[in-house]
């Protein structure tokens, strides 16, 4: 897979595009992984170019259209169409639109939140650490969903708060993770060397501690985004996140409860779609894993 | 001559990784004697460990034996069954290592570790398990084997968990003992120990020992013969006498004259240019080629196979007095 | 400047505390480094010798001020450097560097060669990128590597040449005194020598005095001038490496010495294996350290641990050192 290009790589680049290409060599070998990353793709080109892959883009929004509701799949409606007769494809469609941007809001707020202080939990150790970490066990005490739920209803249902609900209740875990992580690298020697250099802590901190500790929070992040999804429709399912007439498959298959043993298509379609989703995410996470450890990267 | 308890012959074993075929393994050829102490000597990568893998059919995915035959007691090992496998893991050959946590679950006390082991191979009731284990673990020198039979792995010290591992391998009387680095990483008072204690049980209960290490020191003190390993292939094997005071490959030569022991200190110490062959494409010919001070051309066409010196001192090199011009080995 | 206090070391300790209970209460005290005095000439190679546990780790730290001492002096070049204030000792370290045991992890693994090696001089001194580049490739070509080495990453190298690079890193700012911590036991015996014949060439070159920690004699006989013995955090023996080599006065250096495997299969001595095992540091023995496991231990040494002194051209810590030699 070697590239010509059209221009010089700037030298420094080099290296880090060598890297890069390792990884992707190693992806492709693993290909369950691969299969999830070509289905997180093309979840992402579905959002990005939703409006113009949407046979019915107005459907994603208020329209109704009584005359044809819940009509089973045809060709006019490949998914057939939901109790307000919105086209069911088209919703779907959008729906990963919100799957994808809600997922990554609450993961990115979590990681803002927890990377942060488990950081300095790690670097510092001592009171500061306790402290953290003794918040940290307090959240999670609770079950994550009723977590959720419970910030979620304190809010106020809409999509906004279910996803700082989330991002709440799922920071604590990752201060965990880059915790452990910053510890075991704060014994290593290159950490002494560069203090013998005469480093600050603080640029040690930065330089040498926190780029070595982000792996594992980088790979469980990406293995949370099925969590995360899954989370975020249940509480739309239960009616605390998305609102009508938002297309969430959460949402879409709550609203069709009703129908589902005489419309089926109308449950089964946003439920396939999250399955089809989480799965992907979750086999990439776990190649991503694989690829980003050193250990099983070096054979 | 006594018999031969292990032979290995033409082993190749490989390694199919997605960067490569690794040929990690091309032995020629090794005897063991019955009842003597083989020393397997090499550095890292060399592929000592492998080969005990493969001795004991345990070479992890993604490697694959693909040829060759490892006769022990009269009987191709190779050709076993998995039955006949749980016959001889454990049993008939034994094997230690260097971390003995590895061989050892931390969450379970020795003695229900030890017990266990030893109801897997002997059909005794649990009391009479227990009545042995102690009895091993007094003849491995422990001074309080009640009380470390009552302990967990981690309450007990490096020294005192190598000697439990040794005391569960020797457990089964075995006729083949190996030991893969078992002292490397204990403190030099107790490797002392250890070395003494392996000597001493191997004359009482008459086990043969093949002793991995990459300890020049060791196996000079532990092995009658040695056999010298480098890139996957026997270079050498004599006595060990004559491997320290006459060694004729000179990848033997560069490691013994590098032992610092060995140079006077206004010398500099000798050195072996190069680095290891990646065996992903072994270099055609001898392994050994390019850091070979001695090498000729035709070292390259196809690799050396050992040739008995006499006194059972066989080198695996063409600029050898002696070897046989015509007799060419398999081309790679 | 007298040349013997090099660097001095006075009553030298670091006591770790064990803490337990919620409240972090002090319970005890691992007694790493106890009370160790000595010295280094310049130019020479000191060598520190001993088993796991020892504490020659922990010392080599405190030289170098990793870790703060508990007690006791540092005296460098006739300056107690534990005196000095974090910007007095920045620029002190540009003459103190240390090479850790673990070649792999002594390089920040994110980082390219290039820039760990050039990391001090981007510390101490105001040189542009391609100053910097070109005093690292020369470095790197004082360690035998090349410039096709600059832009990659550690572990693209074997062993021995991450060392090589460790070692060009501690060079960059042209040091006096050189702390090694085994930084030959995770290697080959052929890369072992190859690193070796380098630290003799450098130290020839640039005059530069070793402090080398080691567990492995065969490798201190051939480099050290002169030996200190560390047996649980106190030095028991030390001494020009030819006496302490061929006329061991310490029990502890006697046995060591004798546990060690001659690469000589002719010389199959009888090992005079010294029985029971390092005890542990934070409960160590009353009176001498070593008594337990000392063939020689008498009433006296049960009741207060012996301290150095002059014996047969070296220093000693034995009660009952002429007795039995």
């Amino acid at each position: 897979m070697d590239v010509e290009l059209p221009f010089e790589i700037p030298k420094n680049i080099e290296p880090r595009l060598r890297e890069l290409k390792y990884s992707l060599t190693l992806l492709r070998k693993n290909s369950l992984s691969f299969i999830g990353a070509l289905i997180i793709i093309i979840f992402f080109l579905m959002a990005i170019f939703a409006p113009i892959l949407a046979p019915y883009p107005e459907h994603a929004g208020r329209t109704q259209d009584i005359r044809n509701q819940l009509e089973p799949p045809s060709i006019q409606n490949p998914l057939g169409t939901d109790h307000m007769g919105r086209d069911i494809l088209s919703r779907i469609i959008f729906g990963a639109r919100i799957s994808l941007l809600a997922g990554t809001s609450a993961i990115g707020l979590a990681l803002l939140i927890g990377v942060p202080l488990g950081a300095i939990a790690g670097f510092f150790g001592g009171y500061v650490d306790e402290i953290i970490m003794r918040v940290v066990d307090l959240f999670l005490s609770f079950p994550p969903l009723l977590l959720a739920l419970a910030i979620s209803a304190a809010l106020g249902p809409n999509l906004r708060n279910a996803i700082i609900a989330i991002a709440i209740t799922w920071w604590p875990w990752y201060t965990r993770i880059i915790r452990g992580d910053a510890q075991s690298v704060k014994e290593k020697p290159f950490i002494k060397a560069a203090e013998a250099i005469g480093e600050s802590k603080l640029k040690i901190a930065f330089r040498h501690l926190l780029p070595n500790s982000v792996t594992g929070v980088i790979v469980q992040s990406s293995m949370d985004f099925g969590s995360v999804i899954i989370t975020l429709s249940s509480l739309s399912f239960l009616g605390l996140g998305a609102q009508s007439p938002t297309p969430e498959w959460g949402l879409m298959i709550s609203s069709h409860r009703t129908y589902f043993l005489t419309n089926p298509w109308t449950v089964i379609a946003p439920g396939l779609a999250i399955l089809i989703m989480v799965f992907a995410f979750n086999v990439f996470g776990d190649g991503l894993r694989d690829i980003i450890d050193p250990k099983t990267r070096r054979r | 001559m006594s018999e031969n308890i292990l032979e290995i012959n033409n082993l190749k074993v490989q390694f199919n990784t997605y960067k490569g075929v690794v040929k990690a393994i091309d032995i020629n050829n090794i005897e063991v004697h019955k009842g003597e102490t083989v020393g397997l000597v090499g550095e890292t990568g060399c592929g000592k460990s492998v080969t005990t893998e493969a001795i004991l059919n345990i070479v992890p995915d993604p490697g694959e034996i693909t040829d060759g035959e490892i006769i022990f007691e009269g009987e191709n090992l190779l050709e076993k069954s998995k039955k006949e496998w749980r016959e001889i893991r454990g049993n008939k050959i034994a094997k230690i290592f260097q971390n003995p946590m590895s061989n050892l679950n931390p969450v379970f006390k020795v003695k229900k570790q030890m017990i266990d082991i030893l109801k897997v191979h002997r059909d005794i009731s649990r009391k009479e398990a227990e009545q042995r284990a102690l009895d091993m673990l007094e003849k491995v020198k422990l001074s309080n084997p009640k009380q470390v039979l009552n302990s967990y792995p981690h309450e007990l010290s490096g020294g005192m968990r190598q000697r439990v591992m040794i005391a569960i391998a020797l457990s089964s009387d075995p006729s083949l003992l190996i030991a893969d680095e078992p002292t490397t990483a204990l403190d030099v008072t107790i490797q002392a120990q250890i070395l003494k204690l392996i000597d001493q049980l191997k004359e009482e209960i008459g086990t043969t020992v093949l002793f991995i290490t990459h300890d020049l020191g060791v196996i000079a003190q532990i092995a009658e013969r040695i056999a010298v390993m480098y890139a996957g292939r026997i270079v050498e094997i004599a006595d060990a006498i004559e491997i320290y005071e006459n060694p004729r490959h000179p990848y033997t030569k560069g490691l013994i004259s590098s032992i610092p022991e060995r140079s006077s200190e206004d010398e500099k110490l000798p050195v072996i240019e190069g680095t290891v062959p990646n065996l992903i494409d072994p270099p055609e010919g001898c392994r050994f080629y390019p850091r070979c001070k001695n090498r000729k051309d035709e070292c390259t066409e196809s690799n050396p196979l050992l040739y008995d010196t006499g006194g059972n001192h066989k080198v695996a090199c063409f600029n050898i007095d002696g070897y046989p011009k015509e007799d060419f080995g398999d081309v790679e | 400047m007298n040349e013997s206090g090099f660097l001095k070391l006075e009553n030298l300790k670091k006591y770790f505390p064990i803490e337990e209970g919620f409240f972090s209460k002090v319970v005890g005290h691992v007694k790493a480094v106890d009370d160790i005095s000595l010295q280094v000439k310049k130019g020479e190679t000191f060598a520190l010798v001993g088993e796991s546990g020892c504490g020659k780790s922990t010392l080599a730290k405190c030289i170098l001020r990793l870790i703060e001492p508990t007690e006791g002096d540092i005296i460098y070049k006739n300056k107690n450097i534990l005196e000095l204030d974090d910007k007095e000792m920045k620029e002190l370290r540009k003459e103190l560097q240390i090479v850790f045991q673990d070649p792999y992890w002594s390089l920040n693994p994110r980082m390219l060669v290039k820039d760990i090696i050039g990391e001090p001089l981007k510390e101490h001194r105001d040189m542009k990128t391609n100053e910097i580049e070109n005093r690292v490739i020369e470095l790197l070509n004082l360690m035998g590597m090349s410039e096709d080495h600059l832009r990659r990453y550690p572990h693209e190298f074997s062993g021995g040449q991450q060392q090589r690079v460790a070692l060009a890193r501690a060079l960059a700012l042209n040091p006096d005194l050189l702390v090694l911590d085994e930084p030959t036991s995770a290697l080959d015996v052929s890369v072992q020598s190859q690193i070796l014949n380098l630290l003799i060439d450098l130290q020839e070159r640039f005059d530069l005095t070793y402090v080398f920690i080691s567990h492995d004699l065969g490798v201190v006989q051939y480099l050290a001038d002169r030996i200190g013995i560390m047996y649980l955090g106190k030095l028991v023996e030390i001494g020009d490496k030819k006496d302490v080599f061929d006329d061991p006065q310490h029990p502890y250096t006697q046995a060591l010495l004798s546990s060690i495997p001659e690469p000589n299969p002719r010389d199959k001595k009888e090992i005079e294996t010294l029985g029971g095992s390092v005890p542990d540091p934070s409960n160590p023995p009353q009176g001498c350290n070593f008594h337990p496991r000392c063939p020689y231990a008498e009433e006296v040494c049960k009741e207060k641990p012996p301290h150095l002194s002059k014996h047969h051209g070296r220093q000693v810590s034995c009660y009952r050192v002429d007795e039995i030699n």
